[in-house]
């Protein structure tokens, strides 16, 4: 038996024995300090499952079956590590890697709260280990062993791509803290948002993170100009997202005075729905049940996803009838009624996402992506608009600043239109003002303490966000058959792109074809793009990649691949022009620094009355 | 309240009309490639198969031809635009329509990164031995 395996054993007979110290604690026979130990001792366990799937992959280990898919004797050293968690196994591992920081850290609070959530989490804990013991075990070691491996995807060889898995899945552990807490807490009658708070901003700032590296990914690597392509991978981070930021407005209303606030069954529904999507997200990302119809009844693990998702469903439902009377809080205000219709549209988003990522489960069909975008667009635009009364909603001479900014998205959409002659570029462009200037009126006359710093940056974020995928969707150019031979140039739009001639680079396993493009607009020059073909020296088949060249402009991205070379030299490219893009990252960015700005916040349990 | 209740209700009603009316224009529906030649015209469809070894032509103009294959029929592909990591051999889902004998893709769907798993499964061991 693998001595990785023994430490994943080690693992969860430390978790199965929390759960039992757990309940001995609640009967007063035994100390909380003894259940620490324990968490503790079950991290150490995890920690050196890890190392050891690691120290294999550093070693080229390709006896271990996982190894040798993932990797090969070129892989360079970070793509070795990132390796580790290219796959199903390991992600998995990784999944409950974070899974046992985070029972240590949520846990140290010595209550009969902590041991019940503690039990909750272990439970999650042991499901992993146990996809981990059985169907899903990193260490199966082939019967020979290979003097090669079979090699990394090349697709996956970017830092974005080596990143994205370690942010999504530290999102999708920690949003098991806020599922854990209420339902325990909510067991005894207690207010569970304080404690979950500061984990579930965290989460859900690297959930964020991990949505955007994904994204940023496929832009730079996948070639056809966009970043959002409505997958049902990239759908399945961005549901739970979703019902996560739903979360965090929603305890905006609940924390008043100490929990006592509205919106109490709504948030305890939301803490469970955004934890059996997260299960739902990594099932679907590490199976690839969507893609293939057939796969689904083939993969045993399925069931044991689902019966987890039903079970934690089911479980939380029962409580929480039982503790009915718990679920009344203070009248609703106007502020929290606007709040609760952002939970509304975020809702009925998630419920849009869900339908589509699910249709091809349940009948032999997909949605487009049009389907999509016919409704996230409006949805999405409500919510900005929303956001610009929101913020204003208890000021006090508020008509007076909601006309200031309604007076400011007039003008903006005048002026907009005066230039482009672009009707719906004009009214995002008037939505934009409006927000951006409600955003700063409602925030300009106020203290500013981090929690509120964070929410400044992440709502600038959301509409930056908007303004980005509103230029980057409707207006983006895609000239997508342009064939040059050396020294042959094209006009596209505004473009003239000219091919200079090529290079071919050969070393480190790969092959490349680098064409040297350059691109003038209007006459003037503005560089020379460097699109590429990498033929990786793998035995697998999917070893040629194309890789794109971009020129960012402050107001547009200008983006290059090329498809292919025939003997003669004549080469195929797809070349866009992608308005705003930038706005899209930055507004990214600042949605996730405001979640962790936010987590900084020294927690007050003081009444709020704003 | 009354009345925020009633605009509340009357949007989700709507918005659930747009959904339902969204989600029926934009249904594409899998197909098998045997069921789209048997049929010689289907309009707006996805079919899964393995990309035919040896079929692929690359015209000018950055148009791809090759055969897609269901393991019992195949039919002929055709798709203007690039694929960054298009290779015979994998799986593909292609999405488009099918008339005068070609399948016109609008879209080329290449197995994403993350799910090669159906790969590696036929990968047996056995055929790593005859590879040494």
């Amino acid at each position: 038996m693998d001595i990785g395996y023994l430490f994943l054993i080690g693992s969860t007979l430390s978790f199965c024995a929390s759960i039992l110290f757990s309940y001995l604690y609640t009967k007063g026979k035994a100390k909380w300090s003894q259940v620490l130990k324990l968490n503790f001792l079950a991290l150490i366990f995890t920690t050196l499952a890890f190392l050891t799937l690691l120290y294999y992959f550093l070693v080229r280990d390709f006896n271990v079956k996982y190894v040798f898919f993932y990797s090969d004797t070129h892989l360079p050293l970070v793509y070795t590590i990132s390796a580790v968690w290219a796959g199903r196994e390991g992600s998995l591992l990784l999944w409950l890697f974070y899974l046992s920081i985070f029972i240590l850290l949520s846990t140290r609070k010595e209550d009969k709260i902590s041991a019940f959530a503690n039990v909750l989490m272990c439970v999650v804990a042991i499901f992993f280990n146990f996809l981990l013991l059985t169907s899903s075990n990193p260490f199966v070691r082939l019967n020979f062993t290979p003097p090669e491996g079979w090699g990394l995807n090349p697709l996956l060889r970017t830092p974005e791509m080596a990143l994205h898995p370690p942010a999504i899945f530290l999102g999708y552990a920690g949003m098991t803290v806020p599922f854990a807490f209420a339902v325990a807490a909510t067991y005894y009658r207690e207010s569970w948002i304080f404690r979950v708070k500061k984990f579930l901003l965290v989460a859900w700032a690297f959930l964020g993170l991990g949505i955007l590296l994904g994204a940023w990914w496929a832009y730079k690597t996948l070639g056809w100009g966009g970043y959002w392509g409505w997958d049902p991978v990239e759908n399945s981070s961005l549901l739970p997202w979703l019902t996560s930021s739903a979360l965090i407005h929603g305890i905006l209303v609940e924390e008043k005075g100490g929990g006592k606030g509205g919106l109490k069954a709504i948030n305890y529904a939301f803490a469970v729905i955004t934890f059996d999507l997260v299960i739902l997200a990594t099932f679907i990302t590490r199976s690839g049940i969507i893609s293939s119809v057939h796969a689904f009844a083939r993969n045993k693990e399925a069931y044991a996803y689902l019966m987890l998702i039903l079970l934690s469903s089911i479980f939380a439902f029962v409580v929480a009838l039982k503790r009915k009377d718990i679920f009344k809080g203070y009248e609703l205000n106007l502020r929290d009624r606007l709040i609760q219709v952002c939970i509304l549209i975020l809702s009925l988003s998630t419920v849009t996402v869900l339908i589509g990522t699910l249709t091809p489960l349940l009948i032999r069909a997909s949605v487009t992506k049009e389907f999509y975008r016919h409704i996230e667009i409006p949805l999405g635009t409500a919510l900005v608009v929303l956001l610009g009364v929101c913020v204003l909603a208890y000021k006090k001479d508020l008509n007076k600043k909601i006309i200031k900014s309604l007076i400011a998205g007039l003008i903006s959409t005048i002026v907009v239109y005066a230039i482009t002659k672009l009707v719906i570029a004009s009214i995002g462009a008037g939505i934009f003002f409006f927000s951006l200037l409600s955003i700063i009126q409602g925030y300009s006359a106020r203290k500013i303490d981090l929690r509120r710093a964070g929410a400044i940056a992440a709502h600038l974020g959301l509409i930056l966000l908007f303004i980005g995928v509103m230029g980057s969707w409707m207006y983006e150019s895609s000239y997508t058959h342009i064939s040059m031979g050396v020294g042959q140039s094209v006009k596209v739009g505004d473009y003239t792109l000219k091919l200079n001639g090529f290079n071919e680079v050969n070393g480190n396993g790969k092959f490349s074809v680098i064409a040297y493009v350059s691109v003038y607009k209007d006459g003037k020059f503005l560089g020379v793009m460097h699109p590429k073909l990498i033929i990786y020296n793998l035995m697998r088949n999917d070893r040629i990649v194309a890789s794109v060249d971009i020129i960012s402009l402050p107001f547009e991205d200008i983006y290059i691949a090329m498809g292919g070379v025939t003997e003669t030299g004549i080469a195929s490219f797809e070349f866009y022009v992608v308005p705003l893009v930038s706005f899209v990252w930055i507004g990214s960015i600042l949605i996730i620094l405001g979640g962790l700005i936010s987590a900084l916040q020294r927690e007050k349990h003081v009444v709020r009355e704003s | 309240m009354k009345k925020v209740s009633i605009i509340v209700g009357v949007a989700i009603i709507v918005f659930g009309i747009i959904l339902a009316t969204s989600f029926k224009s934009e249904l594409c529906p899998y197909v098998s490639v045997s069921y789209v030649v048997s049929k010689g015209k289907v309009s707006n469809v996805q079919v899964n198969g393995t990309i035919v070894p040896g079929s692929t032509k690359i015209l000018s103009n950055n148009t791809l031809m090759f055969n897609l294959s269901d393991g019992k029929t195949q039919m002929r592909v055709i798709y203007h635009g690039i694929l960054s990591h298009y290779q015979e051999g994998i799986p593909a889902v292609v999405v488009g329509s099918y008339f005068d004998g070609v399948f016109h893709a609008k879209e080329v769907l290449l197995k994403c990164p993350s799910k090669y798993k159906v790969l590696e499964e036929n990968y047996s061991t056995k055929k790593i031995v005859k590879r040494d």
